[in-house]
Order: structure tokens, then C-alpha cells, then sequence
């Protein structure tokens, strides 16, 4: 009964969420997928593994384990805003914040595991998050927490995603003020066209008669509009995208900055649109709507998250690592190459073209994008024990397993040392971090079977 | 080995039409450049259309065939695995490798089970007829004897049963004198798997499980299989999302072909490429060194009210004629009026990118260029209607039969008629008996199509142990089984009905 209760101790936390427990989902390698609760996991042990249908518990190794969904609906607890976004070399991302860096170690606090740190080799990238880390909105959880259009409409809520099959409209609030980045994965059987409206107050249908942003997202088109009140609509721009041809999911990030009137469309870490209102950023509501276009359209989303938006376009600043040079990106748009010897005291201490010491404050750099040294780093074993754990409010960690319980998930990490995180903040863990490689198509009757999963 | 000829297809009323047998495929990319049609008021992204690959491996691609079973469950669970043992009432135990004891499940909360490869341990035997009984099972074997009370089959899964002859709706007789050119598939052998591997599409490749080519990324494979010049090509189809597949006929070349780039691909001869989608279907002429030719469009909604169908395909060198008919029904028959262009005899089947496929029952023949007839006799008819090979139709009352001649009664005059003149029977009086299914019932569905209703009891290494008021107790041999279904499916077929008509 080690993991029992980790759904309800979060429950607590956000009362828009449901009094009873999300079921715990595992998925297989194989694309089995079932609902249950974990009651131990260890990498000597296994998973004990409790379905609801079941007589009894069962005791998975790891060697087919994908993904365990936990559900959890954690949010970040810090006294500090994580103000800066840590990458790393091996693909890790942590959002937290800077207390130290040094020639050899990188010292950073973190909600779910406290003060943590690395060897300064491991680290790839620092960004400096100007208006810090704030997440709005994680989810879905529920259908409970989402406004619906009137009448007909098609969508309903399983398992962490939202699913629609025809038209409708389903939206809320979520205190969105001068910035929002919307992310959510996307997966569709049929041709879609989904409107997402930004900033808007209305729920459950389409108002022009009141500011707001619609994109409209179809396979081959990202295009924006404007909603003004007397006005009325305008497009300010549209997209052709060539890069969803044959697919059937992506992962779309979609950000509005009041300050500069910015508007950007992601897909899949690449940038697919970028969009600006001259006339200034006209819209004051605080929600998000989104609207299936389709009668017969067939896509759902899930792992929406809604974070503020520093401005920053991440494809725009993106700095090319050299083997010998750290670069700072500073906010004039310079780019000095040197060594960044330390950071303390909001200032680095920087070796500028590793001849002049200068030092540099905090608050005029993005990022840094440290050297990438001469060595190679190799790519994470695929040992069954080596996971991938997903925080709640983004960012991961990869980690050789040692065990989880209803506290704390305990593990082993080449970068990080021995570590221990709260386990409820671990929205799901991820296990053979290369089985989809290995599936390919040789399961091809297995994902015909998950696809078949409601 | 002589093997039956599907029974009736086009039948004036196909909607019940499933039954069925035979199908193949074949494929192209980028040959969808059509976008589909475009629903009142909407506006409906193109079809992407693949491209076959310039990429394609040289060599052919073995992937071992899958041999696990699948369970699904109540909750939508879905978990890979192996039976070991079914009872009802009871439980069902699931075995995996990487688990350390299997999982017990109440029955009850079983929904199907997806049967993976098994050997068989009895032989297969080549079927003289198939029939339909009055609640809607279909099975095929070879009959023994029939009497006032008795029909008896001998079948390959389960031995002979003796069927209520009162319960048997209409009968099918299975031609002897022709056998199939090609009947799977059975796996991958003799197929050429093509990889589909473009900038735009993500490729991958069909895998074989259990009577079933499956894909869910664009792929192609293709075999030679001897295509004559008056062919009938049957498959089943079933997928998940949008429907978008080709079917290259007459093909001389087993890899896939990028139409954009055709005239730099290595030579291949003319070929045809049909073209289902979920909107329309199409044929295209392709050949080297020729602009490629649209022998017409048809939109269909066939393909978009179902997640299954039967496939029908002729094809007439002689009158340079293709016709392609879904669940019976003649959808469109294209002429190319340059003349017939396919100079290969085989096959390719490409998906083409989107959505997940599975294919089934595939069966090529040569057809006599005739179209089946319409199903002629009423339920509430008295009267038996048997159909003869060479048009006749008797009306009067099947009296017995052997293993070699039917006995009908026309008026007081017995006939005798040898099973290969027959063509079907239609007997009267009988009506549906089609009802849902009841706890512990499952709907066992036979490799090729069959499928039958039976109080399930147990399932205990290769034997199937039931009962039913049509068929006795019965020991059946589970390797000849596709699927369990324990919950009526809401919608089985593009028409939305189950069964057929002769």
C-alpha cells in the first residue's frame, strides 16, 4: 500500500479537482494500458500493480513498463518562483533557482527536491526567466473543471484528455493576465480544425463583443485573428505548416505577451508561426477557449499546461554550443564568448574571450549556453531501472531507480548524485526510455489495440 | 487443393452483407491527390497523401509474426498476453512473460479476446459450403447429410455438428472446380515488405499477426500472385481513423512507387492503383514515361459510416474494365479507354499514411465475368428456392441430402442434384431469430470469416468447451478462432449491420 493515498494527499491542493482519486494508469511497451493503483515499485522489486477488475495484485519487472501515470495535481510549493529554466546535457530539464555556480558545481533550489546539485560539466543551458516560472493551470483532471458549450457537444474527458468527435466548445478560466504559453499534445485520427480563443471571458461559444485572440490550428495552417469590439475580426497573419504531413499527434506551445503584442505558435519545438498586433495588445479576459470546427473531426489533448510567458522565443536566441566557449546571451542582443567563472550575488563573473575578467548582472543576460566541452555525452543507458520522471508543472528528470513510496521517490542519477524528490510531484515516471524505438512497428497489433482504449 | 468460391455478392439488398471471405491490397503513395470532399459548411483539410518512398529497401523485410493474445476488458483496458484458461462463471487467467503470477479477471468483466497465432492441431478442411442459421451464425464445412431434422457439417473447428435443419436460413455451395490464386494471408512469406520513408511521412511497415496484415504508418507490401485476366480480388478491411490505402493491381514491381518521382524510379510496369479513402475512391493509371491518368473520382460515403468493410474487386482485360463493389454493393466500374495497362500480375498494398489498417481474408480468383444475383426468394415463402449454376431456380421443399447429391422435392417429384451444380438454397419459412448477446454467450469469430454464437463454459489449452441450442455441447479447437466477442460491438460494418445474404 506503499503509493495508496498519494492521489488523495494531492487532491487536497486544488479544490476545483474531484473528492475521489484518479486511477493510476500504466502503459506496457507492448501498448497495454491499464487503470489501477501501484502499491510498490522498486527496481529490485518491481511494480505491484492492483487492477480494478482483478482478483489480486500483480508484480510486473520492469522490463515492459512504459509509463506509469500518476495523476498527481501537485503544484509548485516554493517560497521563490523558479525564475530559471536548467538544462542539461543528457536531455534533463529543471525549472528552479540559480543559489551558486562555480567552476566545477552548480548548486539550485527546487520545489520538489530541495537543494540540489550537478556537476557544471552536465549543464547545457541556463535561461534566466525575466517575469520567473508561473504555472496557471495543469491538467485536464476532470470535465468538472471546464465550462461547456450549450447544446450539443462533443467533449468528454478520459483519462487525462480531453476528446472530442464532432463540434463544440469548451473553455475556462484561467487568471491569465499579461502573458500566457499554452502547451498540450494533440492527437488526431481525421483532418481537425480547432479555434483556441486567448483571453477571453467566454466559455462556451464564440463573443465578438469582446477582445480577444483566436488561432485557428488545422493540419496544413496556423492562422490568427484578432477580436475587437467595434472592430470586429481581423486576421493578422496565417501559416502554412508542412511539417504535420502523415502525422497524427504533436505537441503545439501557443504564447501571447501583452508588453510586446507578441503572439508565437510552436509545433514540436519548432516554431510554426510568429504573429504581432501594431495596433497593440487589444484583449482583457482571462480565459482560454477551444472549439472544434469539424463535425467530423476526431482529436484529443492532453498534458495541457498553462504557464506565464517571459517574451522570450527560445528558436530566436538559440545559440549554437562550442566545444571551448560559454556564450551569454545578453538582453541588448550581444553575445559574449568566454568563461563563466562563477555566479554569485545575482552577478557573474565572466572571462570575456577568456582574457578579461568582467562581471555581468543577472539581470541583463537570457541565458547561457555553456561550452559543450570535447567529450561526447553518452546517451542515457536503456536499462529498465533507468526512469524519466515528469514534474508537476514541467521539467524532468532521468535517474536509475531505486524505489518509490508514498512519500518520496528514491533514486541514483550520474548527474545529480543519490536523490530523493516528494513523490507527489511526479505527474508520471517513464521507464525503457528507448522503448519507442524498439516498438516501432513490430507491435503493430499492440497499438492497434491502444488505439482502441476509450 | 480446390477451393470454394465466395458465395453471392451482389445481392440486391447487401446490407446485411459481412460474412465474408477473401480480400488483398495493394498500395501507392502520393497517388491520393484528390482532396476529399468537403462537408456543407466546413472546411476539411485535404487528405495528405504519402509518398511511396523513394527510400524503399531493396530487400525484403521479415518481421516474425506476433503470437500474443489480447484481452480487453470492461474498464477499456486493453493487455497483451496469453489465455490460459477462460471459465464462465468464473475467472480468466492471463499470463505475461513479466509478470510473476498471472492475472485474474472475472469473466464477466472480459468484453473480447483477440486470439493470437496458435498452431493447429487439426486439419484444415476445404469447405463445400457455407450457411447462415436464424440467428445470424455463419459457418462453412462439408455436408454429410441433411434430413427432415438434421444438417450434419463437418467443419474444421469443431468436428461435425449437427445443426437443426429448421434453424438453416439459407445455404451457399462452393465452387470445386476452381481454386484460389492466392487465399491469406499467413504471414509475410512470399510478400515483399517496401518501406515507406519520405521528408513527409513517417514510414513504417505492415506486420502480420494471426490471418491479419496490420499498419498504422505508412507502408507497402507486395507479392506476385498471377493475376489473370478476368480476376475477382476480395479483402476485408477494418480501420481506425481516417480511411487511406491503395491497392496497386497488375503490378510487375513489389516496391513501392513515388508517383511525383515515378519516371526516375527504377523501371516498372503499367500498373493500376485503386484508391480507397474515406471520401472517395479512385483509379489511376501509372506508367512510366506517361502522365498518370485518373479513370475517375467517386465520392462514396461508404467508408466513412463504418470502421469495416468487404472488398470486392473484378477486373476484365477483355473490355478493359475495373469494378470495385463494397459490402456487395457495386460502388463504380471504371473503363480505361486507352486500353488495359496492368503488365504484371501482382499486387501491392500501400497505406498511405494515415490512420491504422487491418486486412484480412484476402482471396484471389479468376472471375467468369458475371455479377452474383440478387437473393430471390421471401422470408415469409413457403417454399425452398435452389439455384442452380446454370440460372435455374427450383421452387419447392429441400427434402434430404448426401455428401454428394441434394434431394428436392418439386411438388411430389423428388430431384436429385449434385452439390457442383448448386449454386445456393434459400429456404423458407425461416425466420431471424438475432438478438443480443446474454451473459457467458460469446460470438466466436473463425479465421476467414465465419462466425458463430455459443454459451461459452470454458477455454482450457487448444479447446474451447460450449454449449448452444443449435449446436449441442461442442468441443471446439480454438486455433481456428480469430476473435471472442463477449459485448455486442455497436457498429460492426460500414452498413452497420452483421450478417448476409447468399
Amino acid at each position: 500500500m506503499l503509493l495508496m493515498g498519494i492521489a488523495t494527499s494531492l487532491q487536497a491542493q486544488d479544490a476545483t479537482h474531484h473528492s475521489t482519486p484518479a486511477p493510476e494508469i500504466i502503459e506496457l511497451t507492448d501498448g497495454s494500458t491499464l487503470h489501477g493503483k501501484a502499491h510498490a515499485l522498486s527496481a529490485s522489486q518491481g511494480l505491484e500493480w492492483q487492477h480494478p477488475l482483478a482478483r489480486h495484485p500483480v508484480t510486473f519487472d520492469l522490463s515492459h513498463l512504459a509509463r506509469l501515470r500518476l495523476h498527481t495535481v501537485g503544484r509548485i510549493e516554493a517560497s521563490r518562483q523558479p525564475d530559471c529554466r536548467f538544462e542539461f546535457n543528457n536531455g534533463d530539464l529543471i525549472y528552479g533557482n540559480l543559489l551558486s555556480l562555480k567552476s566545477n558545481a552548480v548548486e539550485f533550489q527546487t520545489w520538489f527536491g530541495g537543494t540540489m546539485r550537478s556537476d557544471r560539466q552536465a549543464l547545457k543551458r541556463i535561461a534566466f526567466l525575466k517575469t520567473g516560472y508561473k504555472v496557471l493551470y495543469e491538467g485536464p483532471n476532470n470535465i468538472d473543471e471546464w465550462q461547456l458549450g450549450a447544446g450539443q457537444n462533443g467533449w468528454s474527458y478520459h483519462d487525462g484528455k480531453l476528446k472530442i468527435q464532432s463540434r463544440g466548445v469548451i473553455g475556462r478560466d484561467f487568471q491569465l493576465k499579461d502573458s500566457v504559453n499554452l502547451t498540450f499534445d494533440m492527437r488526431w485520427d481525421r483532418p481537425y480544425q480547432l479555434s483556441i480563443t486567448l483571453f477571453t471571458d467566454t466559455f462556451n461559444r464564440f463573443d465578438y463583443r469582446q477582445g480577444s485572440y483566436i488561432f485557428f490550428l488545422s493540419p496544413q495552417f496556423v492562422s490568427f485573428q484578432r477580436v475587437q469590439p467595434g472592430t470586429g475580426v481581423l486576421t493578422l497573419g496565417q501559416s502554412r505548416i508542412e511539417t504535420l504531413n502523415g502525422r497524427s499527434e504533436a505537441r503545439f506551445s501557443i504564447r501571447a505577451h501583452r508588453e510586446s503584442s507578441r503572439f508565437i505558435v510552436y509545433i514540436n519545438d519548432e516554431p510554426a508561426g510568429r504573429f504581432r498586433d501594431n495596433r497593440g495588445f487589444v484583449a482583457q479576459g482571462k480565459g482560454i477557449s477551444f472549439s472544434s470546427q469539424l463535425s467530423a473531426s476526431s482529436f484529443e489533448l492532453s498534458n495541457l499546461l498553462v504557464t506565464q510567458w517571459d517574451g522570450s522565443d527560445e528558436a530566436e536566441g538559440e545559440i549554437e554550443p562550442t566545444p571551448e566557449n560559454d556564450i551569454l546571451s545578453l538582453v541588448n542582443q550581444d553575445r559574449p564568448k568566454g568563461t563563466v567563472v562563477a555566479i554569485e550575488d545575482e552577478s557573474i563573473e565572466f572571462l570575456l574571450r577568456k582574457e578579461r575578467a568582467i562581471r555581468v548582472p543577472v539581470e541583463r543576460v537570457k541565458q547561457i549556453q555553456f561550452n559543450s566541452g570535447t567529450d561526447i555525452p553518452s546517451p542515457p543507458l536503456a536499462e529498465p531501472k533507468t526512469i524519466r520522471a515528469h514534474f508537476a508543472g514541467g521539467g524532468s528528470l532521468s535517474f536509475d531507480l531505486i524505489s518509490l513510496d508514498h512519500d518520496q521517490l528514491h533514486g541514483q542519477s550520474s548527474t545529480f548524485g543519490p536523490m530523493s524528490f516528494r513523490s507527489d510531484s511526479i505527474r508520471q515516471i517513464e521507464f525503457n526510455l528507448n522503448h519507442q524505438a524498439l516498438q516501432k512497428d513490430e507491435a503493430a497489433d499492440a497499438i492497434w489495440n491502444l488505439q482502441s482504449k476509450p | 487443393m480446390k477451393q470454394p468460391t465466395p458465395f453471392g455478392i451482389c445481392k440486391a439488398s447487401l446490407s446485411r452483407w459481412v460474412f465474408l471471405t477473401a480480400g488483398w491490397i495493394i498500395v501507392q503513395s502520393q497517388e491520393t491527390t484528390v482532396a476529399p470532399p468537403i462537408e456543407p459548411q466546413e472546411v476539411t483539410s485535404p487528405e495528405p497523401s504519402i509518398s511511396e518512398g523513394p527510400e524503399a529497401l531493396p530487400a525484403a523485410i521479415v518481421i516474425e509474426p506476433m503470437s500474443a493474445d489480447t484481452l480487453h476488458l470492461a474498464n477499456g483496458d486493453v493487455l497483451s498476453g496469453r489465455l490460459e484458461q477462460y471459465d464462465y462463471p468464473g475467472d480468466t487467467s492471463w499470463n505475461r512473460s513479466d509478470i510473476q503470477q498471472a492475472f485474474a479477471f472475472d469473466s464477466q468483466a472480459v468484453h473480447q479476446i483477440r486470439l493470437g497465432d496458435r498452431a493447429k492441431t487439426t486439419p484444415k478442411l476445404s469447405p463445400s459450403m457455407t450457411l447462415q442459421l436464424s440467428n445470424g451464425d455463419q459457418l462453412s464445412g462439408i455436408m454429410e447429410s441433411l434430413d427432415d431434422t438434421v444438417l450434419k457439417l463437418n467443419t474444421s473447428f469443431g468436428g461435425t455438428l449437427d445443426l437443426p435443419a429448421d434453424q438453416v436460413q439459407w445455404a451457399v455451395f462452393h465452387r470445386q472446380d476452381q481454386s484460389y490464386l492466392y487465399e491469406g494471408p499467413s504471414g509475410l512469406d512470399g510478400w515483399t515488405v517496401g518501406e515507406v520513408n519520405t521528408a513527409q511521412l513517417d514510414g513504417g511497415q505492415w506486420a502480420y499477426r494471426n490471418g491479419s496484415f496490420y499498419a498504422t504508418k505508412a507502408a507497402s507490401i507486395a507479392r506476385m500472385v498471377g493475376m489473370p485476366d478476368h480476376m475477382q480480388l476480395e479483402f476485408d478491411l477494418e480501420w481506425k481513423g481516417s480511411l487511406n490505402i491503395a491497392v496497386a493491381l497488375y503490378t510487375d514491381y513489389l516496391q513501392p512507387v513515388s508517383l511525383a518521382e515515378k519516371d526516375s524510379e527504377p523501371d516498372f510496369g503499367g500498373f493500376y492503383s485503386l484508391q480507397l479513402t474515406s471520401y472517395a475512391v479512385n483509379v489511376l493509371m501509372v506508367k512510366q514515361k506517361e502522365p498518370l491518368q485518373y479513370l475517375g473520382m467517386t465520392q462514396t460515403p461508404v467508408f466513412r459510416q463504418g470502421t469495416k468493410a468487404h472488398v470486392d474487386v473484378r477486373t476484365n482485360k477483355a473490355d478493359q474494365s475495373i469494378s470495385l463493389l463494397v459490402n456487395g454493393k457495386l460502388i463504380k466500374r471504371w473503363v480505361d479507354q486507352g486500353g488495359f495497362a496492368g503488365q504484371g500480375k501482382g499486387i501491392r498494398l500501400v497505406h498511405q499514411g494515415q490512420g491504422s489498417v487491418r486486412f484480412s481474408n484476402l482471396k484471389i480468383q479468376g472471375w467468369d465475368g458475371r455479377f452474383e444475383s440478387p437473393p430471390s426468394n421471401r422470408v415469409q415463402s413457403p417454399n425452398d428456392l435452389m439455384t442452380l449454376r446454370n440460372g435455374d431456380k427450383l421452387v419447392g421443399r429441400v427434402g434430404s441430402a448426401t455428401a454428394e447429391e441434394i434431394t428436392f422435392m418439386i411438388g411430389e417429384t423428388p430431384t436429385q442434384t449434385p452439390h457442383n451444380q448448386i449454386e445456393k438454397i434459400e429456404w423458407g419459412s425461416v425466420t431471424d431469430t438475432l438478438r443480443p448477446l446474454r451473459g457467458g454467450e460469446a460470438r466466436a469469430h473463425l479465421l476467414g470469416g465465419d462466425h458463430l454464437t455459443i454459451q461459452l463454459r470454458r477455454i482450457e489449452g487448444e479447446h474451447m468447451h460450449s454449449s448452444s441450442p443449435l449446436y449441442g455441447d461442442t468441443t471446439l479447437q480454438i486455433s481456428h478462432f480469430e476473435r471472442l466477442d463477449f459485448v455486442d460491438a455497436p457498429t460492426t460494418t460500414a452498413n452497420g449491420k452483421q450478417g448476409a445474404q447468399p
